[in-house]
């Protein structure tokens, strides 16, 4: 039942604004792909071109090896999930989900059922009744999922589905959805500006911004191979440090350099001199007590239960680290710190220079 | 509200003189049917009637009332079908037309309502004459649809405005057509819309004349509007069965502006208000 | 797709303009053109002759079309100012929150919602020269005093005024309660803590914020008020001596029952183009900003 989805260089301006350049992306059937990004990226547009609620200016949308591009949305079996849920106000929930059912010209002796099942898949049976209006917010949430997963589309699409959700809420309706997916195996195409969401329920993950795609990949692949600055600083939370330095020639050795730190840069290869970029997530930098290390100062210390995050400054960097665990930090405190070779990032002309060992494979 | 005795009692004159202001005239002149024929030309006029029916009686089988009765209802109830059909198709255009496009066609469609009648009779007769339209009810139909369509369209352009798009956006992936919107999403939810524009369509070609005037010279088919105009009485005016024809013709329109103020008035203020 | 989706809403237009387009843009540009030309209704054989603006001139030139004109222009401007003095009063009355609001709308809205020919008949009935009520009011039992105001040139405009008064003073209720309501209560209020008598309060926040309310009842009324027919129609048949003969009941008169199309259209074009340029007036005087603020 899960299709294949084939988004093949669509490109989409608005008046005169680009909104989708050259956009690539394949889904295999029942896969669960995120795509993330800051708003006005051009996520949701991508995803009503592939509804067909817009047309493309040029490309081509594939679903199951063939070409979707001149059927119109009641015909192309995708299934969505809105923002704002666009339930039928003047329909009870019951209707709301019997509707496109009704569309497809269902048995009207299977529509209950159908109904009844989907109710019980989501939790909503008691709610069947009732209109909207009277719903809350996480239970028209449900309402809005039930009426995409009564159709048993090829594809779901799912535009931002948990903005409107308080922050408690988010986090368990996460959860479900994933082991929903897990459950139904559906082919999902999912468009939220989370990152959080993004590396939690995607098999896999493309960063967008402007219109473009930046990279498409696994979330361990995003979050620990970043393709480029954007995509670097984009996922994770807190943001990846950026050190913006110079690689330098000294006896045979390429090296790192920036006034308040340098590093030896024998794990790369094929690296040439100039500017360049050192990125450091902050749970790699690691807070040291001996002599080595770099000189720093806790500026801030921001404890989140779980963790504690330190806000150092060292000379002119601004660094965020993550505290190691049982020691406590307090502001002004001299710390010294470092940072594994193998375990950072390096940017040179805002792309990311591959580390020799993930070269070689 | 709250305020002095003074106040008040200068609020509750003002209200008692607009009540009276408004509706005493048509009281008195209604009492009118009821009064026996001496109360009609009576000096000073009789205020309480004798409740006679006499006039009614008269009115009806003499002057034959109820076929101008329901010769209007025909008219005025096919006028009111028609346009709030082509309204809701050219409102719901409107509403999700490119914006320049929407006001222009809008402008247009305003403006209609603005001619005097007199510039558009003398053509209209002249084609209805042509088809052999005259004296017809279609005759008086269609000129009607095109005076009430201009504020039909503009109040179900409003009100379709408020509907959100991705509630249609929801139901073309759901698997509906573009036509199929309209009639699932969009009319129930514009129904308060649609009732009003019906209402005031209705009162509209109730009450029109001058083209009822022109265009249905037959006694038989004519509206109440024309057929009040015209009584005429052997020697006087038979003032008795004008009053009872007059109440006949506007006791609908009483009670719905009774029922329907509210709606009556949001409908009539969406020109204000809203430009 | 998108053309699809623009070309649906294009086609859901055409009945809709397709009625416009046959029963008034169509009438228009006809009633244009016949008054251009000498057409006489029953005298099928002189044809058509085009005579181009001959009847525009004999129309400026007849004494009748001038007096009427006058007389129509003389109705607009005295039931205009009263319809928006009582209507504005009726509208801040309506405004207010008291028991008993909702029965008071409705008696307002009755004069609306009654045929015009009806309120015709009713006011003819109250002025008539032996039993009306108006006169009983006036003089008492002593009908040697009674006025015969249908009988008079002057009385019978006065009669024909005060019927339409009565009759669309609501109206313009209607339109200014419109923009009353908009009012936000809390500018009162903060005037009423800032010092501000009722009087004051009207005069400086009340009425400049009812403004584009006033002006919509104003357009409204003066288009309406030109248009003036069933009322002389049925009260006077535009008698006695041309004393109603307001625009619209004379170039019917010529039009159907002298059978001139060529001259009537004349007139109705001249009342057209009047029509015409107090909208301009209007919407120039509003703005724009009224109009793009909306859709």
């Amino acid at each position: 039942m899960a299709s294949s989805l084939n988004i093949e260089k669509i490109s989409k301006s608005f008046e005169r604004v680009t909104a989708l350049k050259d956009v690539s992306l394949a889904v295999r059937p029942g896969e669960f792909c995120v795509l993330v990004g800051p708003s006005g990226c051009g996520k949701s547009t991508l995803l009503q071109i592939i509804a067909g609620l817009e047309h493309q200016d040029s490309g081509s949308i594939l679903m199951d090896g063939r070409s979707i591009d001149h059927l119109e949305p009641r015909d192309r079996d995708v299934a969505m999930v809105f923002q704002s849920y666009a339930l039928y106000p003047h329909m009870s929930v019951f209707d709301n989900l019997a509707f496109g059912l009704r569309m497809r010209k269902v048995p009207v002796k299977q529509i209950p059922e159908r109904v009844m099942a989907t109710a019980a898949l989501l939790d909503i049976e008691g709610l069947l009744d009732r209109k909207p209006r009277q719903l809350s917010g996480g239970q028209r949430q449900r309402v809005a999922m039930g009426r995409a997963l009564v159709r048993r589309p090829r594809i779901f699409l799912f535009d931002e589905p948990l903005s409107n959700l308080d922050a408690r809420l988010r986090v368990s309706v996460r959860v479900e959805l994933k082991r929903l997916h897990q459950e139904i195996q559906g082919t999902m195409v999912y468009v939220t500006h989370d990152q959080i969401e993004a590396m939690t329920l995607g098999d896999k993950v493309a960063v967008m911004q402007s219109g473009r795609i930046h990279q498409i990949g696994t979330p361990e692949e995003v979050y620990g191979s970043p393709a480029d600055i954007f995509v670097a600083t984009f996922i994770g939370s807190p943001a990846m440090n950026l050190i913006n330095g110079h690689i330098e020639h000294r006896a045979g050795q390429f090296y790192f350099n920036h006034p308040d730190f340098n590093m030896d840069l024998d794990l790369w290869d094929g690296l040439s001199l100039g500017e360049a970029v050192l990125g450091i997530r902050p749970e790699d930098m690691r807070i040291v007590e001996a002599v080595h290390g770099f000189p720093g100062s806790v500026e801030i210390v921001s404890n989140l239960g779980s963790d504690q995050y330190l806000h150092l400054k060292s000379g002119e960097l601004e660094l965020t680290a993550r505290a190691p665990k049982g020691v406590s930090f307090h502001s002004q405190a001299q710390i010294k710190w470092c940072v594994a070779q193998e375990l950072c990032h390096l940017f040179a002309d805002g792309k990311r220079v591959p580390l020799k060992i993930e070269a070689g494979s | 509200m709250k305020g002095s005795f003074y106040r008040r009692s200068i609020l509750a004159a003002g209200v008692l003189a607009s009540a009276v202001f408004s509706v005493m005239p048509f009281i008195l002149f209604v009492s009118t049917a009821f009064k026996t024929h001496s109360q009609v030309t009576a000096i000073p006029p009789a205020v309480w009637p004798a409740f006679n029916l006499d006039f009614f009686h008269s009115a009806i089988f003499r002057y034959d009332i109820l076929a101008y009765l329901r010769n209007s209802f025909i008219v005025a109830g096919s006028t009111t079908i028609v346009t709030l059909m082509f309204g809701t198709l050219a409102g719901y255009a409107i509403s999700r037309l490119k914006t320049s496009w929407s006001r222009f066609i809008l402008l247009i469609i305003l403006s209609c309502a603005m001619f005097p009648q007199i510039s558009i009779a003398g053509p209209i007769w002249r084609f209805l004459r042509w088809i052999g339209w005259l004296n017809t009810f279609a005759g008086l139909i269609f000129p009607y649809v095109a005076l009430t369509l201009p504020l039909t369209v503009w109040i179900l352009a409003l009100f379709f405005r408020e509907i959100p798009e991705e509630l249609e956006s929801a139901a073309l992936v759901d698997g509906s057509s573009r036509l199929g919107v309209l009639g699932r999403v969009i009319l129930p939810l514009a129904a308060p819309g649609l009732f009003t524009a019906a209402i005031l369509s209705f009162i509209y070609a109730w009450n029109e004349f001058f083209l009822a005037l022109l265009i249905v010279t037959d006694p038989s088919r004519q509206t109440m509007p024309v057929g009040i105009a015209l009584f005429q009485g052997e020697y006087t005016v038979p003032w008795g069965e004008i009053a009872a024809a007059s109440l006949i013709t506007t006791a609908p329109l009483v009670i719905l502006v009774m029922f329907f103020q509210r709606r009556i008035i949001s409908g009539l203020s969406a020109g204000a208000v809203k430009g | 797709m998108r053309l699809k989706a623009q070309s649906f809403f294009l086609i859901l237009l055409l009945p809709a303009l397709g009625i416009l387009l046959l029963f008034i843009a169509l009438p228009i540009s006809q009633s244009i053109w016949l008054s251009l030309h000498r057409v006489i209704i029953g005298l099928p054989g002189l044809g058509e002759l085009f005579i181009g603006l001959s009847n525009y001139r004999e129309l400026f030139q007849d004494p009748v079309a001038r007096h009427s004109f006058w007389v129509t222009l003389f109705f607009v401007t005295v039931t205009t100012f009263f319809e928006l003095l009582i209507g504005l009063f009726l509208a801040l009355l309506i405004n207010l929150r008291f028991p008993g609001r909702g029965a008071l709308r409705a008696c307002v809205l009755i004069p609306w919602a009654i045929p015009t020919v009806v309120a015709a008949q009713m006011w003819r009935f109250l002025f008539n020269d032996s039993y009306g009520l108006i006169n009983y009011m006036l003089f008492g039992g002593n009908s040697t005093s009674y006025i015969p105001w249908l009988a008079l040139p002057n009385t019978a405009l006065a009669a024909i005024i005060t019927a339409d008064i009565w009759k669309t003073s609501s109206f313009a209720a209607l339109l200014i309660l419109a923009g009353l309501q908009i009012i936000p209560e809390e500018l009162n209020q903060a005037a009423a803590v800032d010092g501000a008598g009722t009087w004051r309060r009207f005069k400086h926040i009340t009425l400049p914020l009812i403004r584009p309310a006033l002006l919509v009842a104003l357009l409204f009324r003066t288009i309406d008020a030109f248009r003036v027919f069933d009322l002389a129609f049925v009260m006077t048949q535009g008698g006695p001596a041309d004393g109603t003969n307001v625009l619209q009941l004379y170039g019917y008169r010529k039009l159907f029952v002298e059978g001139l199309m060529g001259y009537g259209s004349a007139i109705s074009v001249v009342i057209f183009i009047i029509i015409l340029f107090l909208a301009v007036l209007y919407v120039h005087l509003a703005g724009r900003r009224l109009m793009e603020a909306r859709i």
